[in-house]
């Protein structure tokens, strides 16, 4: 059984850089454009333009390195890796095999607690952390039997984030996964959504038994890009090994396999002869960079709060519940809009609700994953103002904030033309209530003998008349003092 | 200065076939005017023609150059810009009294020069009068920011005839350097976005090698395998890593 | 004679029988001149300054010197977009109008 085993784990993941550019030549590099429609004869492979280092690729390196506690070399080169695939068109990655750009990083995790155990706190460290190259994407087209070739993605600037074997379990991985995301997003190092591709990961996996120090046969999964599926692979592949070790039905050999998720199980890729040699060479046409601790501290001093300090300043600096800092600050967007709106109504409490309450719910009605939400911050922290001013009512902010979701909106303008400020003339409320008892004969009866409840009928009725625009606290006031006043 | 200009076939200008003297290259439009062509046509120079020495210049490497090549390609022009990486250029003008103007490495852009070996490309002037190279080189020199080992303090400037180390291997440290880069060099050549693709294949690895032996010259293939040989992981820091070491070192 | 078949495949070449022979003789005659090069110590021929190997490179660098060197050639992160799709597939030997196309890889 499992028990017996121990599973030994390292992860390479790839992360795609926000940059605007690609590595080595000005095309673009957002994803989701028309195939080939951001290619030049560089990053397509023809002859002529030589490679041009983008500066802001190796600052966001360098800023990986400081989130990861690494070592930063003082120099760097790049380097060709040669082999042949249709998704390469230069016959070469670029890569950095000789000098990685950081060195000897780590992370702490915490994996949650099982059977009323406290959680533990792991640290995984970081072999080094390198730049390259994307390569492009392959379509294969059935029908035709040809694949066809989109150079978009060629030569995105990437980080490889390779980990030493530290791994035991897989909420370990998804843990790491999850830190490494919270990280790099905080610094503005990546987007890092996996269904987008922007974070890659293959997972090293072997199995030893209990006690042992050597490493057992690995195999690697390549280009994991959910964590549900992670999980799964790895308690497969796992099991895999320890059935082949225990049986002897199934011989393991040093290889890349690949993932099926929905048969379950891992496949192995077509093999090779031999291993293949990819007889890398410093490349000469990128000269050295020096990177020294001046650049490295002009570097530091520009980074974004990360996500834990954001946190400590929410909790104690702002005095707010932990629970909605957690949930604040572990989102890279949802503190951009926290941040910014606080810059335009200074009240932390108020934009905290408003982002946890409206702006979630409108976001979820609308299907706008949090990463996605762009509503202007700016715009939100008007409408918490409005409404903590009482100029309208928080059903109208409300129903503002969704236009601002829909269109665009600018609040004052939309108030303006709908007119909905809130209407809070207590002479004009008393006609309107006096309207709604008198309506409502059963109900003020039902009052009068006892029934509290239909308090909150009777105020409804008042808000349907004023298209929702009444001052709901004063009409409360107003109904209370009107049904007392006629008894 | 209405002089005639002769352009190596690896020198990149747009809308025109530029083969560097290859089949592999024979359909290949630039879709670039190269840095130096520019600079060419910003002045009454006239670009008559285009010529190569040999296929991608790397017969350089394994034979000399005759004379009568050298005759051939001036015969209608002042003047021919050339990638002499290999030096059989520059050894070839002394037996006809013509003229190499080899520039120090990064005062002349590479921006649209097809690249055989990075570390040792360079544009330079081959002409009967060594006046009129000299002139055209200071045209055709200077920074340009597309090409990123240029310096922008330097200006253009002829190599002085150093003597290298370690004279007794030149030959063949460089020919493990050549080698090595230029198989590097070669590799995007593969029938996929341009040039020559044969025409039967059953499958994208025998496209791939049918293209390429039907494409490329024999030298070209030598030059490659060397390359392949020197740079593979058995071989690297006995060949290129030392040959590298060797040539900057005493 | 070394087998140069290996690295016939690694080059993605394919020759035939006659080409093969003839190549193989060359390619012998070269590579046999590269063993004098064993005769040669490099052990201490490195790291001339910031623990760097300035192997790559024709130009010769030295920090401490006046010497003119450069290094650090990085470009702004900007977008600059100069060729149409049109133009760069216009070359292409097989296409359709938005992909490159080659004979369907299996993995």
């Amino acid at each position: 059984m499992m028990s017996n085993y121990e599973i030994v784990m390292g992860l390479e993941v790839h992360v795609e850089l926000a940059t605007k550019s690609k590595l080595f030549c000005s095309c673009s590099a957002a994803f989701g454009a028309d195939p080939n429609e951001n290619i030049c004869p560089a990053c397509m492979g023809m002859p002529g333009m030589p490679a041009i280092l983008n500066k802001h690729a190796v600052e966001l390196g360098i800023t990986a390195g400081l989130v990861t506690n690494s070592e930063i070399s003082p120099v760097i080169t790049f380097d060709k890796k040669n082999y042949f695939y249709p998704d390469l068109p230069t016959g070469y990655q670029i890569t950095q095999f000789f000098s990685p750009i950081c060195k000897n990083g780590w992370i702490d995790i915490e994996t949650k607690a099982e059977n009323n155990t406290p959680p533990s706190s792991t640290r995984i460290t970081i072999k080094q952390i390198h730049l390259e190259e994307d390569a492009g994407k392959l379509v294969h087209d059935a029908r035709a039997e040809t694949t066809l070739i989109d150079y978009n993605r060629t030569s995105v600037p990437l980080i490889e984030i390779v980990s030493n074997p530290d791994f035991r379990t897989s909420d370990e991985v998804t843990a790491y996964l999850e830190k490494l995301r919270l990280l790099l997003t905080f610094a503005d190092i990546s987007d890092c959504k996996m269904q987008e591709g922007s974070m890659r990961c293959d997972i090293n996996i072997s199995v030893r038994k209990k006690g042992e120090t050597k490493l057992g046969t690995r195999t690697e999964i390549k280009n994991m890009n959910s964590l549900k599926a992670i999980t799964r692979a790895i308690e497969y592949e796992s099991q895999r090994h320890i059935d082949a070790l225990e049986t002897g039905t199934e011989k393991l050999i040093q290889e890349t396999r690949r993932w099926d998720d929905e048969l379950g199980e891992t496949f192995s890729m077509r093999e090779k002869e031999e291993a293949e040699d990819y007889r890398y060479f410093p490349n000469p046409e990128i000269l050295p960079i020096f990177i020294d601790s001046m650049w490295i501290a002009e570097i530091s001093g520009k980074m974004s709060e990360p996500s834990h300090e954001k946190y400590d300043r929410m909790v104690n600096t702002l005095g707010l519940p932990e629970y909605d800092s957690k949930i604040i600050s572990s989102n890279r967007r949802l503190s951009q809009i926290f941040d910014e709106a606080l810059k335009h109504f200074n009240k932390p409490k108020e934009i905290s609700n408003w982002i946890l309450g409206e702006t979630l719910a409108i976001s979820k009605e609308l299907d706008i994953k949090d990463d996605d939400i762009s509503i202007e911050p700016k715009k939100l922290a008007i409408i918490a103002k409005l409404v903590d001013e009482g100029k309208i009512n928080r059903t109208v902010g409300k129903k503002v904030l969704y236009e601002v979701f829909k269109i665009n909106a600018d609040p004052e303008v939309y108030i303006e033309t709908n007119s909905l400020a809130m209407v809070s003339d207590t002479k004009l409320l008393e006609a309107v209530i006096q309207e709604v008892l008198s309506e409502n004969e059963k109900s003020v009866n039902e009052y009068r003998s006892g029934s509290e409840k239909v308090l909150g009928f009777l105020v409804g009725q008042v808000m349907k008349k004023t298209a929702g625009k009444a001052d709901a606290r004063l009409v409360n006031k107003l109904l209370h003092n009107l049904l007392i006043i006629n008894k | 200065m209405p002089f005639n200009v002769i352009l190596e076939e690896s020198i990149m200008q747009k809308d025109i076939p530029a083969t560097a003297g290859s089949k592999m290259l024979e359909s290949f439009i630039s879709p670039i005017d190269a840095t130096v062509v520019t600079r060419l046509k910003a002045t009454d120079i006239k670009i008559v023609g285009r010529y190569a020495f040999s296929e991608f210049g790397i017969s350089g490497l394994f034979r000399e150059y005759q004379e009568k090549k050298l005759t051939k390609a001036l015969e209608n022009a002042d003047v021919m810009l050339c990638n002499d990486f290999t030096g059989a250029i520059a050894k070839a003008t002394k037996s006809c009294g013509m003229f190499y103007i080899q520039p120090k490495y990064g005062t002349v852009s590479r921006y649209g020069l097809i690249p055989s070996v990075c570390s040792l490309d360079q544009i330079g002037v081959l002409c009967k009068d060594l006046d009129v190279g000299q002139k055209v080189l200071e045209i055709i020199s200077g920074y340009d920011p597309k090409d990123g080992i240029m310096n922008p303090d330097e200006n253009a400037q002829a190599r002085d005839e150093e003597k290298p180390p370690h004279s007794d291997i030149q030959k063949q440290i460089k020919q493990i350097i050549c080698c090595a880069e230029f198989m590097g060099n070669m590799s995007r050549y593969d029938g996929v976005k341009y040039g020559y693709r044969a025409k039967d294949y059953k499958d994208l690895t025998e496209m791939y090698t049918k293209s390429r032996t039907e494409a490329f010259g024999e030298d070209v293939k030598l030059a490659i395998m060397i390359g392949a040989m020197v740079l593979s992981s058995e071989n690297y820091d006995r060949y290129y890593d030392k040959a590298r070491k060797l040539i900057i070192n005493d | 004679m070394k087998n140069i078949e290996k690295y016939e495949k690694t080059a993605m070449l394919a020759l035939s029988d006659k080409e093969r022979a003839e190549l193989t003789k060359r390619f012998d005659e070269i590579t046999s001149t590269f063993e004098v090069l064993d005769e040669y110590d490099v052990k201490d021929y490195f790291t001339r300054h910031c623990g760097l190997d300035p192997q790559s490179h024709a130009q010769k660098y030295k920090v401490k010197s006046q010497e003119s060197k450069i290094f650090n050639v990085l470009r702004q992160d900007v977008v600059e977009k100069f060729f149409t799709r049109e133009k760069l597939m216009e070359n292409a030997p097989a296409s359709d109008d938005e992909y490159f196309s080659v004979p369907r890889v299996i993995d």
